[in-house]
Parts: structure tokens; C-alpha cells; sequence
């Protein structure tokens, strides 16, 4: 058993603000948004943990990809994910939501898209990655964006990239995509059309 | 009213009830969906219903919707028909009031969350403001297709052709489309949405509007969503276009000329005058007059 971190200080008031947050940063897409009520359950990014801690309970399946970290360090957060959340782990195809770093090679369609008469039983991608200074520029418009928005994802793995541009399903399905660096989230839900700027 | 709003203010919140009187474990529940909601623009996610400690069809869902979103700096205001002072708004913004000690007001500008009962304020809403509806009947198409079963197929296969033809109907009985309320919109050109029952007065101001749109039937146990700048138009024919209710008189108490009238009788030999139904305007629009003749 590994030594269990703390989760929220408060829990109510702060799963309160790390969700309007996330609702602003899904809601809008394209702006970064700030979640400081967590440091971070190791090897998890601060934005990470809090968006799991905020959303996951025992109804979601949690995916963890294993090149998150090394056995030792996801045995740990799987323990805490256990205790704080009490989220089941689940192979990616049953994610509710799924956890992966920005650079591996992920297989995106082995994630629930939804279907059509049930769009909302997709799969969550929180996507761990490297900052929002640098890698390619992306142009966002849709849903959310008054005319357009500008972002940088940092540094993502082909697949990623490729599905951000050209997502093998049509809304209604499709993923919706947190990207974490830090203590900020991006968020790019499946409405938003995302061109190399 | 003071009075009671005084009482209230000083009212500690009961140490019995969680924050916001959910638990927490259905404010997940309930934020999951409200993030579907605005992840398909229209569609409707099925929730959890809790029980609230007010019947349905008083606002169960958008009760429901604020206690999960309603933090203490939020500013709340709560509207009935446009009124601030009418019996369901009093009532649940003192209930908030004591369930999250926080700020109420009556001023839209003021407002962070305004939870609302069939009227979208007259002030322009502005971006970062959250509004909350509620919903008797969330789906648009179930007075033309009673089995949710065969609404969800419509859904799904984007077969809204029964609208059309409902509306068309309409300019068959009646030479224009009679439909004035929960007038039927599309959304981000693809769901067919309900607005609530909000006068078609309000339709446009729910296109490309910088707030977000929280939609919530307690009964039904439906969320649904509409993101800030998204496009949202209401159904119409090219020879019937969609337009919106006017009147031969201006408000009666401000003298507006563009907002939503409400008609009230005064006597029985058929006196009448029309006000504004949104409180808040017509009280900011008198005093504007009172600024001005002073």
C-alpha cells in the first residue's frame, strides 16, 4: 500500500471552483483556465488531479495510460484515485474518462465516441502535455468563440495532432479534450474545428 | 418583502445541509451533465432527478442546476416571468440565500447567475453571466411524437420534418405561425431545442449570445446547453419568416417602447394597460426618467 496524499482542502468549496472553471474552459473553447486548489497527486499535473478529483466518482470508469509514469508512481495514484474519487479503472475502451500524455502515440479510436441516439456516453481525454507556449499554432472557431481563438497545445504525438484536425467522427460523436499543463486547462470539446493556423 | 429578506440574510445556513443542499455525489452527477450539455449544443442529457424540497413544476430542475453550480462568490437573482418579486423567485432566491450564504440581488448587470422562469432579462446579457432556465417540458417534439423511445430516433437521425409541418399547420388554421412561446429553435445547425417557455419575444436574444444557457426540466430530468456565440435560429418558412410580438402601446409605467408587455386588466368594462414584464428594466428605465426631469 502506498502512502495516500491529501485530496481538497475543502472539498465542497473547491470541487465548487475547479468546476466552474472546467465549465468556462469546456464552455469556451480555447481559453486557458487556472485550477490552484491541488497540487497534484504524483505523477498527475496539478490541472490533472483536480479535474479527476472534481468530476470522477464511483459511476465513472477512470483509464489510466500507462506511459503516465512508472509502475511504482501509478500504483500510488491509482491509490489515491481509489481513495479520493473511488473511481474503477478500466481498459481505455470502457473510459468515462481517460488519462494520456501528450506525446505518446494514443489509439484514438479505441475510446467510446457515443452513439447517436446517446452522444453524451463518450469519452473524456484528458490530455497531459508540455505547456500552451509552444508547438504548432492552432485556430479554433465554433460553439463558444466569438469569431476565433489562438492556442498552442505544446508538443502533441501525430495521433493527437491528427485527431484534433480531422476527428474521425462527425458531431454529434466524437471526443471531448481537456488538455493539462500545470495548474491550466485547455479544453476542446467535439463542436470546435481546429485548423493549423 | 424586506422584512423577509432581512430575516433571511441573517438566517445561518442549517448545519444539517451540504452546501447548496445537494451532496456532493449529485452535484457530480449533475455537473457531468450540465458538461455534456454544453459538449453537444441542444441535445438533452439525461440526469439523476433529486428530490427537491419543492414540488415539480416549480423549478425543480433549475434548483437543481444552481445548487450544482452556485458557489459564495456568486451574485444570484432569481426572475419569475421578468419579476423579481413574484412568489417562485422569492422563494427560491431565499432559499439559496440561506443554502449558500451568498449575495442576491435584483440587478441583471449585477448578477453572476440568474436563474429564471420564462423570460430572458431585457438588459444584454454579458459574457461571463450564467443563466439558469427551467423546464416544464424539455423536448420540443413530444406533443407531436408522445414516445421518447421514437423523439430520441428523431433526434438522432436529425428527422425534424413533423416541426415544420406543426408550424405549417399553423399558417393553414390561423394565416401566421400561432405559436408564441417555446417557439421551436435549432441549435449550432443541428438539435432541435425547446427554449423553455420564454416568449418568442426572447428567441433572438438566445443567438450568438456572449452568456452561457443552462436549460433544466426536474420532472423530465433533462439538462441541455447552449455555450456562449452559439448559434441558435428559430424555425420559420422563406414566405413566413420568423418575427416577434408587438405592441400598439408602450409601457404604461416607463413608457418603453421595446421590451416584452405584459397586459393587465383594471376594471370590467374592458380597461387595460400594458407594463413591462421585467421588473428590473422598468424600475432602471423609470429612474433614468427621474434623472432626466430632475
Amino acid at each position: 500500500m502506498q502512502a495516500i496524499t491529501s485530496g481538497f482542502a475543502q472539498g465542497v468549496a473547491d470541487s465548487q471552483f475547479c468546476f466552474r472553471h472546467i465549465l468556462t474552459a469546456m464552455s469556451e473553447p480555447g481559453t486557458v483556465c487556472q485550477l490552484n486548489k491541488h497540487p497534484g497527486f504524483m505523477p498527475l499535473h496539478a490541472a490533472t488531479s483536480q479535474v479527476l478529483l472534481t468530476l470522477c466518482d464511483q459511476d465513472t470508469g477512470i483509464y489510466l495510460s500507462a506511459n503516465l509514469a512508472n509502475e511504482a508512481e501509478l500504483a500510488a495514484l491509482t491509490d489515491n484515485l481509489a481513495f479520493h474519487c473511488q473511481a474503477p479503472l478500466v481498459v481505455a475502451e470502457q473510459a468515462d474518462f481517460a488519462v494520456v500524455d501528450g506525446q505518446e502515440e494514443v489509439a484514438m479510436s479505441s475510446f467510446k465516441a457515443g452513439t447517436h441516439l446517446l452522444p453524451e456516453t463518450n469519452c473524456t481525454l484528458v490530455i497531459q502535455t508540455n505547456g500552451f507556449h509552444h508547438g504548432p499554432l492552432y485556430r479554433l472557431t465554433g460553439p463558444g468563440i466569438e469569431h476565433h481563438k489562438h492556442v498552442q497545445l505544446g508538443y502533441l504525438s501525430p495521433t493527437i495532432t491528427e485527431h484534433l484536425i480531422a476527428p474521425k467522427q462527425a458531431f454529434p460523436l466524437g471526443l471531448d479534450l481537456i488538455f493539462c499543463a500545470g495548474e491550466d486547462i485547455i479544453a476542446i470539446p467535439r463542436t470546435t474545428k481546429v485548423e493549423l493556423s | 418583502m424586506s422584512n423577509f429578506s432581512a430575516c433571511l440574510a441573517q438566517a445561518k445556513q442549517p448545519s444539517h445541509y451540504n452546501f447548496g443542499y445537494l451532496d456532493e455525489q449529485s452535484k457530480r452527477m449533475i455537473r457531468r451533465a450540465i458538461i455534456k450539455g454544453v459538449c453537444i449544443p441542444g441535445y438533452q442529457v439525461a440526469f439523476g432527478g433529486r428530490e427537491m424540497p419543492m414540488p415539480y413544476g416549480w423549478g425543480t430542475g433549475g434548483i437543481m442546476l444552481s445548487a450544482a453550480i452556485l458557489g459564495q462568490q456568486d451574485v444570484f437573482k432569481v426572475i419569475d416571468q421578468g419579476a423579481d418579486d413574484t412568489t417562485n423567485a422569492v422563494s427560491i432566491r431565499a432559499f439559496f440565500q440561506q443554502m449558500c450564504q451568498l449575495e442576491t440581488t435584483t440587478q441583471t448587470a449585477k448578477a453572476s447567475v440568474i436563474q429564471t422562469r420564462h423570460r430572458i432579462p431585457e438588459q444584454p446579457l454579458r459574457h461571463g453571466q450564467i443563466m439558469v432556465y427551467q423546464v416544464p417540458i424539455p423536448e420540443p417534439l413530444r406533443f407531436i411524437e408522445p414516445r421518447e423511445t421514437e423523439t430520441q430516433k428523431m433526434h438522432g437521425l436529425e428527422e425534424y420534418g413533423a416541426m415544420h409541418v406543426k408550424l405549417y399547420e399553423d399558417i393553414v388554421q390561423y394565416g401566421y405561425i400561432a405559436t408564441s412561446y417555446a417557439y421551436p429553435v435549432r441549435v449550432n445547425h443541428r438539435y432541435l431545442m425547446d427554449p423553455s417557455p420564454i416568449p418568442k419575444f426572447d428567441n433572438p436574444k438566445l443567438n450568438r449570445n456572449p452568456a452561457l444557457m443552462l436549460f433544466a426540466a426536474g420532472r423530465e430530468k433533462r439538462i441541455y446547453c447552449v455555450p456562449p456565440y452559439t448559434q441558435v435560429v428559430s424555425l420559420d418558412f422563406e414566405d413566413h419568416p420568423f418575427a416577434v410580438q408587438q405592441w400598439s402601446q408602450p409601457c404604461k409605467l416607463c413608457g418603453s417602447q421595446d421590451s416584452f408587455l405584459d397586459e393587465v386588466l383594471l376594471d370590467d368594462q374592458g380597461g387595460r394597460m400594458f407594463v413591462c414584464s421585467d421588473t428590473d428594466y422598468c424600475q432602471r428605465q423609470q429612474e433614468k426618467q427621474h434623472e432626466c426631469s430632475a
